[in-house]
């Protein structure tokens, strides 16, 4: 089954005449690029009556790897959905489509001396709505939280094609459900985000970098804790431990002059006189923000293996060591940027040839198992699911409601199915999957793994 | 499936001799007068009498008597300290009532971390104070704090004055120990950071009790401040007040607190036995309060003072010590108190506008107030353009409680028709589940229901809120059939 001219020509209609619509050759991947939100909802519908998987441009698994699985895959990208809808400064909001760069908004903010205090990967080239979908963050999230918290309010379409409002232009709400939220971090696997509304906040007028060489990580996420029960609040406090220097503990301060200088030299007995220029304090946190893109991994063919392990502060030197060890089994030495006053750490190591990261993840987990707690996840390569039980999966009534949640959103499965270790629909063809003897792989969304129980 | 059963009025009722069985004697009660005292919580103009009352006093035996309630298809309403303003807590007909207030246990506290586990039961305040000790505190600091609990906090997604720098209840609350609607217990969020799947915890944070039952969280802690510093600045003029607020916020200044009280509930605090020194002829009183560093604080507050000054602010008081500061801020936390000397009921409502809307509201509550002939007094956080229009009046005049009722309709449309939205931080409840089409379209509203379905498929968990009474019923008969 491949893309008729008739459905082709219907998705191009939606994708609108400034838009894109455009088949592969061999008819099984449609790229598609509407330029209004009706347009994108009513792709959305289209693939639910016609069962065809849509994968968002989101994830490095895209559409060509979830051909191997489908007979039909509509690539959507939401790029040309870009664009501020509506800035207001004295009330510190702003409104935009999901296809705006970071960087966009950014600058818009600017103008105002004002800003969105994230800092994800990639030097601010990920749109909005790649940020939100990810509740992506850097290290500046020790300061100011992940995107979530910034997160007002959303315009989404659902696979049925209906479009949805909510939340608002207000800082404060308590009004119905909070489905906004509830898509940061989803992956677009319940809806796909066509409009955001964020909280900005004043851009601090002053910066401090401060960064200190350890002898290990042990003694690095000691000083900074220490660093962390100082009175002061850094906008960013990590371990970079990778493979081209020293270790070092890395102190951001941001805010006023005044209050940069002061808490610069109270973290000096814990960290000495070690304030760097302003220059290697923004490539210190850029490394920390692209952890696991490290230039050294980037050579052809050693992509790395990143994995995310999700503690505490009190746990996260025993979480990093047991992980650690695990992943030397396959690389020796384990880069690390590890921040620890939010108990998260990056692990990567370059990706050897026949390395399976899912075994590294699912030993890892169980390290962590051991310990008592804490979660791990494969950064990179992104990490699909099959029908494979979930080794970490950590409460089977909550699977059960996420579960019912994904069900009652997307029946189908249609919406990047694989990204969350959800069961496939009753009919175990849909959506449009070859049968097994054609099937070059196993599945991406399996149809074993059943909830538990409400 | 849920199924409806007669309404009996004692221990015959075989619902509450299973209840008694599983719970033990003095932890069911279902006789008149026990359930006179749970007709309401603080929203008074509704009442319901429920069927049954229930106090357990661990996660268990709420799991036990959910089940229960469960297998008879009794609806179940969860009830902290019964302080909520939109009538959340308000019994539905033929329902069970959760207290939690026995659930009031500190379980742990790690100063390492930075986050203490408690049952739902704890009172707000209590826990500052107890976690005080290691130079921690819980940052939610609803006005009711005093006697509101965590659970109720979760249920509103309750803020409160310092909300304002902080965030309110979701940004503080790592995870939930959640009893479904069919008895079984679930961890929602994580005190690891990064838990995998949907963020149902944030979901759960703000629901109103309409999916479950929480009986226990990891809550965030936030180191104590260094110094604050506190001010009150008179204005002659409402519109003066905003705009200084405006000002403070656009200087990029980050107050902890930011609150106006008008004219009229000056008046009712000076009155009162919360009364705190505010002056009496000014038009608006702002309270200020800045924390942080000793050096960032006091340069704050000159800049916060010369803008106060730049918009007609005069004889601006500042807190030189902490019983000072106790001082000015006993009035503002007394402020719906001191309205019980103005007339025996008051109706608090809650709206929000986009900051920058404060002024036009706010005249546009006078004149609804003015024309319904009812008494209005506001008081508000302003930096958060979260209004708190309160009207007094007396609940045993049938003519004015339906003008009071008209008044609080025609406010809140005025809210969303100036891009604000129903409720800041008390809740839709049973207050406000008739506006909420003001908001959200027939799509949205049926994506609710679908949520709320997928954590309570039998419809049991505090009808009749939240949603509309209409929309409430199709779900129902949708599930029965």
């Amino acid at each position: 089954m491949k893309f008729t001219d008739e459905i082709a020509e219907e998705i191009k209609a939606a994708a609108g005449k400034t838009g894109l619509a455009r088949v592969t050759p061999d008819r099984r991947i449609l790229h598609a690029a509407p330029v209004t939100n009706e347009g994108a909802a009513l792709i959305l519908k289209i693939a639910t009556r016609e069962r065809i998987v849509v994968r968002t441009r989101l994830f490095p698994y895209g559409a060509e790897e979830s051909a191997q699985f489908h007979y039909r895959v509509i690539q959507l990208d939401l790029s040309r959905l870009a664009g501020v809808i509506e800035y207001s400064p004295e009330d510190f909001t702003i409104h935009v489509r999901a296809g705006t760069p970071l960087r966009a908004i950014q600058e818009a903010a600017a103008a105002a001396s004002q800003w969105l205090p994230v800092d994800p990967p990639a030097d601010n080239a990920l749109s909005i709505g790649e940020v939100i979908a990810k509740n992506e963050a850097g290290p500046r999230r020790t300061g100011y939280g992940p995107i979530r918290d910034h997160l007002l309010g959303a315009v989404i379409a659902t696979p049925n094609g209906n479009i949805l409002k909510t939340g608002g232009a207000v800082v404060k709400s308590a009004t119905g459900y909070d489905l906004h939220r509830l898509q940061a971090g989803a992956l677009e696997s319940l809806a796909v985000g066509l409009e955001y509304i964020l909280r900005l906040r004043a851009k601090p007028e002053a910066a401090a970098t401060i960064a200190v060489e350890c002898q290990d990580r042990g003694t690095a996420i000691e000083k900074a804790l220490r660093v962390r029960d100082l009175i002061d609040h850094p906008a960013a406090l990590f371990i970079i431990s990778d493979l081209v220097g020293p270790t070092r503990v890395v102190v951001r301060y941001e805010g006023s002059q005044a209050a940069v200088d002061v808490a610069t030299e109270r973290a000096r007995p814990v960290l000495g006189p070690n304030r760097v220029e302003p220059a290697e304090g923004d490539k210190l946190l850029m490394a920390a923000r692209d952890g696991g893109l490290e230039p050294g991994f980037r050579t052809p063919g050693r992509s790395p293996i990143t994995l995310r392990i999700g503690s505490r502060p009190s746990r996260i030197q025993l979480a990093l060591h047991a992980v650690t060890l695990v992943m030397e089994k396959v690389h020796k030495p384990v880069a690390a940027c590890i921040h620890p006053s939010i108990g998260v750490a990056d692990l990567w190591i370059p990706k050897p040839e026949n390395a399976d990261p899912r075994q590294i993840l699912n030993e890892a987990r169980a390290e962590l198992m051991k310990l008592g707690g804490g979660f791990a996840r494969l950064r990179r390569p992104f990490e699909t699911h099959g029908g494979e039980p979930q080794p970490s999966w950590p409460d089977s009534a909550a699977y059960a409601v996420m579960a019912r949640l994904k069900q009652s959103s997307d029946p189908l499965q249609i919406l990047n199915p694989g990204v969350l270790p959800f069961p496939a629909p009753a009919d175990a063809f849909a959506p449009d999957v070859p049968p097994p003897e054609q099937a070059p792989a196993a599945r991406p969304s399996g149809a074993s793994a059943q909830p538990a129980g409400h | 499936m849920a199924h409806s059963t007669p309404v009996p009025t004692s221990h015959a009722d075989p619902v509450v001799q299973e209840l008694v069985a599983a719970l033990g004697e003095n932890s069911v009660a279902a006789d008149r007068d026990t359930l006179l005292a749970y007709e309401c919580d603080g929203l008074a103009l509704y009442k319901q009498r429920p069927r049954m009352v229930i106090w357990p006093n661990s996660t268990e035996q709420v799991s036990a008597a959910v089940r229960i309630l469960h297998r008879f298809g009794v609806p179940i309403v969860p009830r902290g300290a019964g302080t909520g303003l939109s009538g959340g807590a308000t019994p539905v007909e033929n329902g069970a009532l959760i207290q939690l207030s026995r659930m009031k246990r500190i379980l742990d506290v790690n100063p390492t971390d930075r986050m203490a586990r408690v049952e739902m039961g704890v009172i707000n305040a209590d826990l500052s104070a107890h976690v005080a000790r290691f130079g921690l505190a819980y940052a939610p600091d609803p006005s009711s704090q005093t006697a509101c609990t965590l659970g109720g906090n979760v249920a509103e997604n309750a803020g409160g004055p310092h909300c304002y720098k902080y965030g309110a209840t979701s940004l503080h609350v790592l995870s939930l120990k959640v009893v479904l609607s069919n008895g079984n217990i679930t961890e929602l969020g994580s005190p690891d950071a990064d838990p995998i799947g949907y963020d149902l915890r944030t979901l759960f944070i703000g629901s109103e009790g309409t999916l479950g039952i929480a009986t226990e969280a990891w809550v965030r802690l936030i180191p104590k401040p260094e110094i604050v510093e506190t001010w009150l600045a008179p204005f002659a003029s409402m519109d003066a007040a905003c705009k200084a607020v405006s000002s403070i916020v656009a200087s990029g200044i980050q107050p902890a607190a930011i609150e106006i009280l008008d004219d009229r509930t000056i008046a009712a605090i000076e009155a009162s036995v919360f009364a705190a020194g505010y002056p009496l002829d000014a038009a608006a009183v702002l309270l200020v309060e800045v924390d942080g560093a000793p050096i960032e604080v006091g340069r704050d507050g000159e800049r916060i003072r010369g803008i106060c000054q730049q918009f007609g602010a005069l004889n601006i008081q500042f807190a030189r010590d902490e019983d000072e500061r106790k001082r000015l801020w006993k009035g503002r936390k007394g402020a719906f108190g001191a309205m019980g000397r103005v007339a025996p009921d008051l109706y608090v409502m809650d709206c929000v506008v986009p900051r920058s809307k404060l002024p036009a509201a706010l005249d546009a509550i006078r004149e609804i107030c003015d024309r319904y002939k009812v008494r209005n007094a506001n008081v508000f956080h302003a930096g958060d353009g979260n209004l708190h229009p309160n009207i007094s009046y007396d609940g045993r005049d049938a003519d004015e409680t339906k003008r009071v009722l008209a008044a609080g309709e025609e406010i809140v449309k005025m809210c969303v028709a100036l891009g604000g939205t129903l409720s800041g931080e008390h809740g839709i409840g049973i207050e406000k589940n008739i506006y909420m089409p003001l908001v959200f379209g027939a799509g949205e509203l049926d994506a609710f229901a679908n949520l709320r379905r997928a954590f309570d498929p039998d419809g049991l968990m505090n009808p009749g809120k939240v949603m509309p009474a209409a929309l409430c019923g199709e779900i129902a008969g949708a599930m029965k059939r």
